[in-house]
């Protein structure tokens, strides 16, 4: 059975990427535009990881990991922050919230499978 | 169209929808200096324009934007006030930005000229802020500089990974870092349960387990901790190197299993000592005092036999020859070249083009030759520092002496007659070093001196002797 993958990132272009590289290595994905969107699609949605922006309107990264943690089904599911914070407070916010580890912009497609064998069965 | 060049298209028409963005939102922020979501919508667009440039190549609007972006999050820190010199600035650098989006060959030099001074403008009002260059972006993989692949020996490695209790909580998956290790060599796991709670106590969703794992492989000491870069800040993990195995011809003594739990901390010397002398195999002698546990046995067996299995694959893969027979090799290679040498010479006054071509084949063949046998002399150093650390180590002990002994640059060769003349004085230095040299624990807590790193050999490759 294939897992299913939600990216949530403001920035269409990384979405793509990110999907387009998921896909190929044979994941499902669900885009959501910003923590907000991510929020409301878990609704519809049973996900196995969460790769998510830090900085997004409406709902930030690091609000939407504390939620998605909060959620029952979601207490164990992988959680990958992609950013371009390289600052430690931010990584250090972000593991506080739950995310399980991070990835920093710029990455290579081959660098973001690498982090998801990691961490996803 | 490539997958690439949709990516690149995809940011194009991306960033230029943000830079819509841009406009409309340092507008809205000269007329209301307060607006906070203005500024935040600012922050973020100029976040993403650059994070995704770079993401796709763009690295000059990448550069150039990070320096606006730096002074809308100090701005929306309210570290730096809203003035009509920014506003100018972020304008024209959205208008710099738009036009190095429309020039997929890369603007004129009087453009770039404008850049830098927008920049240096920005500097003048953020003092701080570091030129987007000395910032290198940060790569997940591989943190510390990897070390070169064609050094790197074939070493074990003695980790022990002990993960939080709540490690499931940040959605980790030990089990998977253990599938990790295994792919970068042979690897051999032990699981302890020794804080495995009674079932009364057991929570399904704390973990409980720890492991020791022997890894041998190439990868080196970089790859191996980037396995935990998630988990070591929370987790116990220490990776320490057995063995570096060199290809040799001597079998090299096994550690005893004493030894290797001494040296993992598990149990003291004395314990070992006292256990030996009911002359019972040690295992079996610490189990029936109660003084270790079955599992922390079993895995320093483990540990002794992987080490055994892979000096048993180094010694098989090597040939035993006389010394005598490789010297006459060598000089019978010797007087090749030197004959070699007198053919081209008269191929070269006769000047016989059919002649020509077979005299470069055996020049070529011939250098080759002289090459490869000086070189099956070189052998590694490492075999001897095997040696080394048990001679110190057994030295330390009797003299009642902490000593550290670090070594480095065992895959460094060297010609087999000297690495054998060298063995006696080293031998000699290391234990006149130990006697007299370095103080005992006692001495040396009294003076504040730190355990003495005794020995450091990164030499050079030296050459052979012809």
């Amino acid at each position: 059975m294939s897992r299913l993958i939600m990216t949530a990132d403001d920035s269409s272009s990384v979405r793509q990427m990110v999907s387009f590289t998921l896909k190929q290595a044979g994941y499902e994905v669900v885009e959501a535009v910003d923590g907000q969107d991510a929020i409301d699609k878990l609704a519809g949605h049973q996900i196995h990881m969460l790769i998510t922006d830090l900085n997004m309107p409406r709902l930030d990264g690091i609000e939407l990991i504390k939620q998605v943690r909060a959620h029952a089904a979601y207490k164990f599911i992988p959680i990958i922050m992609l950013t371009t914070e390289s600052q430690p407070e931010m990584k250090a916010k972000g593991k506080e919230a739950g995310a399980t580890g991070w990835i920093i912009k710029p990455f290579k497609p081959e660098q973001l499978l690498g982090v998801i064998k990691k961490v996803l069965r | 169209m490539s997958e690439e060049n949709k990516f690149s298209d995809g940011y194009r028409q991306e960033a230029q929808e943000l830079l819509v963005q841009v406009e409309e939102s340092i507008l809205d922020i000269e007329e209301n200096p307060e607006d906070l979501e203005a500024i935040n919508r600012l922050f973020r667009a100029m976040h993403t324009i650059k994070g995704s440039g770079a993401m796709f190549g763009f690295d000059d609007i990448a550069a150039f934007t990070h320096h606006v972006e730096s002074a809308m999050d100090k701005v929306r820190e309210g570290l730096v006030p809203i003035t009509e010199a920014l506003i100018n600035l972020v304008l024209s650098s959205r208008d710099h930005i738009k036009r190095m989006l429309e020039s997929p060959d890369g603007i004129e030099p009087e453009e770039k000229k404008n850049g830098e001074v927008i920049i240096a403008a920005l500097r003048e009002l953020i003092p701080d802020d570091l030129p987007a260059q000395e910032k290198e972006p940060e790569f997940f993989a591989s943190p510390q500089p990897e070390e070169p692949k064609s050094k790197q020996l074939n070493t074990s490695y003695r980790i022990r990974f002990k993960p939080s209790e709540d490690v499931f909580s940040t959605g980790m998956d030990p089990a998977l870092l253990l599938d990790e290790l295994a792919g970068l060599g042979d690897c051999r796991i032990s699981v302890l349960t020794d804080h495995l709670p009674v079932l009364e106590g057991f929570d399904p969703e704390r973990f409980y387990l720890a492991w020791d794992i022997i890894l041998t492989s190439t990868c080196g000491l970089n790859a191996i901790k980037d396995v935990f870069i998630f988990v070591e800040d929370d987790s116990e993990i220490s990776i320490s190197v057995i063995q570096e195995h060199a290809i040799t011809e001597r079998e090299e003594p096994l550690p005893k299993l004493g030894d290797i739990l001494v040296d993992r901390g598990d149990i003291s010397r004395e314990a070992i000592d006292q256990a030996l002398g009911h002359q019972k195999k040690i295992g079996e002698v610490l189990l029936g005092e109660g003084a270790i546990s079955k599992e922390k046995i079993n895995s320093a067996l483990k540990e002794q036999q992987s080490l055994r299995s892979v000096q048993q694959n180094s010694v098989s893969s090597s040939v035993r020859v006389p010394s005598d027979r490789l010297d006459k090799l060598i000089n019978l290679v010797g007087e090749l070249v030197i004959t070699q040498a007198s053919l081209t010479q008269v191929s070269a006054d006769i000047d016989h083009a059919d002649l020509a071509g077979p005299v470069e084949d055996i020049q070529r063949l011939t250098g080759e030759l002289r090459d490869n046998v000086l070189n099956i002399r070189m052998m590694p150093i490492g075999a001897t520092f095997t040696k080394f650390r048990r001679l110190v180590r057994d030295l330390s002990s009797e003299l009642g002496k902490e000593i550290n002994l670090n070594t480095s640059g065992a895959e460094t060769e060297m010609d087999k007659t000297i690495l054998e003349r060298l063995d006696d004085p080293l031998v000699h230095l290391i234990r006149n070093s130990i006697d007299h040299g370095i103080e005992t624990a006692e001495v040396r807590e009294k003076n504040g001196n730190l355990l003495p790193e005794l020995f450091s050999f990164p030499p050079p490759t030296l050459a052979p002797m012809s």
